[in-house]
């Protein structure tokens, strides 16, 4: 039996929202519904400047704040493409791993020059993309259990190519690139987030290819009908997953100019929930490069204000899958209240 | 100075030219004289001594005994012998199995293969129990050694006694001794079943980490300290930093945060950048492990904060090592003679089996690597490179090889 092609509903599809009733409901309450978690985050600033004013409102703490988190907003980005063509990726976080030690190994180990370094670790991710595209698509396994395996695949080449070891060395001007403020305290890392976040909106949401995949990972069999190639776009969102993924590594080899085997797993949650809280947001209902911004950034302002004020780390943890877990569930119960308005004037108009 | 010096050194002064002025010259007015210039002496002394030179913020002679500790420290390790004289012979072909926390930990790697020299040097089978840090694993690490007949097992490298302990029951019951190597700090409680002991250098390495901080700041020392809750010996290692700061620079300012390793990768940057940016008089941050540097160190060039906060930590991973050898943030990092290490677990091992006298609070000897002397450990640096062959030739030396 081929798994990925029983009828099933995607990660979309069970957070889909209903463009009749929305279009039904109150203006106030569309916008409210868009933009809760940016009024979320406006609130924590609010909230952490008037507990922690000397330092929470200071250029430095927000420059900050922006520019570390350029390895975790492009994982999610990479998670997102996937999650479009309904598929979840497992792999995303050793495939960054991956390309972080191929960059380490390849440039502080072996002295290649960096930018060839940054070109095969792009393309280790585009062929791991492959391989799972290939057993997705191809063959027609699970992409759960198809990218558990190849997921812990890579881990092993990394420990292989690694000899398990952390490797630093990776040439300056890689971190130059990446972490080094630069632009009003911004590094150059954020501006790749910001270009990114662009690119991904404009193609998602303004492009057929990005209205393929939305249809393609709501409903296989309908976009089939439709003529649309669902089993390339599939192939191609894998290969473009993993390589975003590659493209964070980088970012991650670029931000601690260095490579750990297994410092890019702790990346896979974060990721996720950024994914999962950012479709409620903009979009809702859609895995959304606006939204997962937002998310990663609501959640990180939230910590550091916490860290800023001295609390303990479990703190911060409650904070985190607090957030994640309202998040979700008041996007989950506005939609019911829409799907029941729509039920109601349903019946009303018959 | 104290403040107003000059004003007392001018009217001190004019005083003394006043009274030495005035005709007729009475005894009064000289004594006064006197005074006047005394004052002036006495105020240029107090402000000499008070001046802001180095390690004025310390205790007299404390500026003094740190860098020497930390001289010493950063000389090859010298071989102290453990205790007396052996002859390991009547134990030859007996078997001595290891379970380490995990094969794929190049430091539990290197010492294995070193302690596996030592012991064939002995006349002693030595075996490895390869795993990758899981419990199904170790359990099985025990049925085999039992199967194999080991005359001893050695739990090592970090893996808790705590997390075997119904097999290292069941050793014990079959009259197989159970040593615990380079896990517990001492002071740690530690399981009732174990054998023997050979303690991790974690409690020396953090006292040495602390003395380099007070001196490298000359007493003036902000240091956010960042442990690892969850591994047991950490909370020993933060008494050890903190009495240390508290005996050698009661004014140094230090701050604690725990992140556990699981969580190094996502939270160690954002706990050391809101520090940064909260504390603007922040020097120094010691993690203390140095597999959290590579975490510590983006957070710092992020903050455009490297000029001013340095980082000083323990373990001379390799890869930290060469960030010292390349790089001006971290400053220092202390090791362990890993084959001090492998030869002092061996030691104490035969030292069982011969039921002779056992090491107590047994450790490994130490090297304190900075720019000066990272050199020593390879370039690019290796695990067990940089501590000499001291330990190598002691050991021989203690056992009677050649």
């Amino acid at each position: 039996m081929n798994l990925s092609e029983a009828p099933q509903r995607s990660p979309v599809e069970t957070a889909r929202p209903n463009r009749g009733a929305a279009a039904r409901a109150p203006l106030w309450r569309r916008l409210f519904d868009r933009y809760a978690l940016l009024l979320a985050w406006a609130a924590t600033v609010a909230l952490f400047a008037a507990l922690e004013p000397r330092v929470f409102l200071q250029a430095s703490n927000f420059t900050s704040m922006f520019s570390s988190q350029a390895v975790l907003v492009v994982l999610t980005y990479s998670l997102l493409v996937t999650l479009t063509a309904g598929e979840y990726d497992l792999s995303a976080a050793p495939v960054l791993t991956l390309s972080a030690m191929v960059v380490a190994v390849l440039n502080a180990r072996h002295g290649l020059s960096i930018w060839p370094a940054l070109l095969v670790a792009l393309f280790s991710g585009a062929a791991a993309g492959a391989l799972n595209g290939a057993l997705i698509v191809g063959i027609g396994i699970d992409s759960i259990i198809a990218t558990l395996g190849t997921g812990t695949l890579i881990s092993g080449i990394v420990l292989w190519i690694s000899n398990s070891e952390l490797i630093s060395g990776i040439s300056q001007s890689l971190v130059n690139l990446v972490i080094v403020p630069r632009l009003y305290g911004l590094s150059f890392g954020f501006l790749y987030v910001l270009a990114l976040t662009f690119a991904l909106w404009y193609v998602l949401e303004y492009t057929p290819l990005g209205l393929r995949l939305l249809f393609v990972g709501r409903g296989r069999r309908v976009a089939r009908l439709s003529g649309i190639n669902v089993s390339r776009l599939r192939f191609c969102a894998c290969v473009a997953g993993s390589t975003l993924a590659a493209f964070a590594g980088i970012l991650y080899a670029g931000t601690s100019g260095a490579a750990d085997p297994s410092s890019g797993d702790s990346f896979m949650l974060p990721a996720f929930a950024a994914a999962f809280l950012g479709s409620t947001a903009i979009r809702p209902g859609r895995f959304n490069a606006w939204g997962s911004f937002t998310a990663v950034y609501f959640l990180v302002t939230g910590i550091t204000g916490l860290s800023l004020m001295g609390i303990q780390i479990f703190i911060q943890d409650l904070f985190y899958g607090a957030a994640l877990v309202i998040g979700v569930t008041l996007s989950l119960l506005v939609r019911r209240r829409e799907q029941r308005e729509r039920d109601v004037a349903e019946n009303t108009e018959s | 100075m104290p403040p107003g010096w000059k004003l007392w050194i001018m009217r001190a002064a004019r005083g003394a030219v006043t009274a030495t002025s005035e005709t007729g010259g009475k005894i009064m007015k000289i004594w006064k004289a006197w005074a006047h210039l005394a004052a002036i002496l006495l105020v240029i002394l107090c402000g000499l001594a008070r001046t802001p030179s180095a390690d004025a913020a310390l205790k007299p002679g404390v500026a003094a005994l740190l860098k020497k500790r930390i001289a010493a420290a950063m000389e090859l390790p010298r071989f102290m012998p453990p205790g007396a004289p052996f002859n390991p012979a009547p134990l030859k072909g007996k078997l001595i199995f290891t379970i380490p926390v995990s094969t794929a930990i190049p430091f539990c790697d290197v010492v294995d293969r070193q302690m596996a020299e030592f012991a064939s040097r002995a006349g002693l089978r030595f075996e490895i129990w390869e795993n990758n840090a899981q419990l199904a694993q170790w359990v099985q690490g025990f049925t085999a050694g039992l199967d194999h007949k080991a005359s001893l097992i050695n739990v090592f490298c970090g893996l808790d006694p705590a997390t075997v302990a119904p097999q290292i029951r069941e050793a014990r019951a079959a009259g197989v001794p159970v040593v615990a190597a380079h896990t517990y700090a001492p002071g740690q409680p530690q399981l009732k079943d174990l054998s023997a002991i050979v303690y991790g250098a974690y409690l020396p390495a953090a006292k040495l980490e602390a003395d380099w901080i007070i001196s490298d700041t000359k007493g003036n020392a902000d240091v956010l300290v960042i442990t690892s809750p969850s591994t047991a010996n950490s909370p020993y290692i933060q008494k050890e930093i903190a009495g240390e700061f508290a005996k050698y620079c009661p004014r140094c300012k230090l701050r604690f945060i725990g992140v556990n390793a699981p969580d190094w990768p996502t939270k160690i940057g954002p706990q050391v950048q809101s520090a940064i940016i909260g504390d603007p008089k922040l020097n120094y941050v010691l993690p203390i492990y140095d597999g959290m540097a590579q975490f510590v160190v983006p957070a710092i060039i992020a903050t455009g904060a490297s000029g001013r906060v340095k980082v000083a930590s323990f373990n001379a991973t390799p890869a930290v090592l060469d960030m010292i050898r390349t790089g001006n943030i971290v400053t220092f990092d202390v090791g362990e003679d890993t084959t001090w290490l492998a030869g002092a677990i061996i030691d104490q091992d035969m030292r069982l089996l011969l039921r002779k006298k056992l090491v107590p609070g047994y450790e490994a000897g130490l090297r304190a690597f900075t720019k000066k002397n990272v050199a020593a450990a390879g370039v690019p640096a290796k695990f067990g490179v940089g501590y000499g062959a001291s330990a190598e030739q002691g050991y021989a030396k203690l056992w009677g090889l050649h």
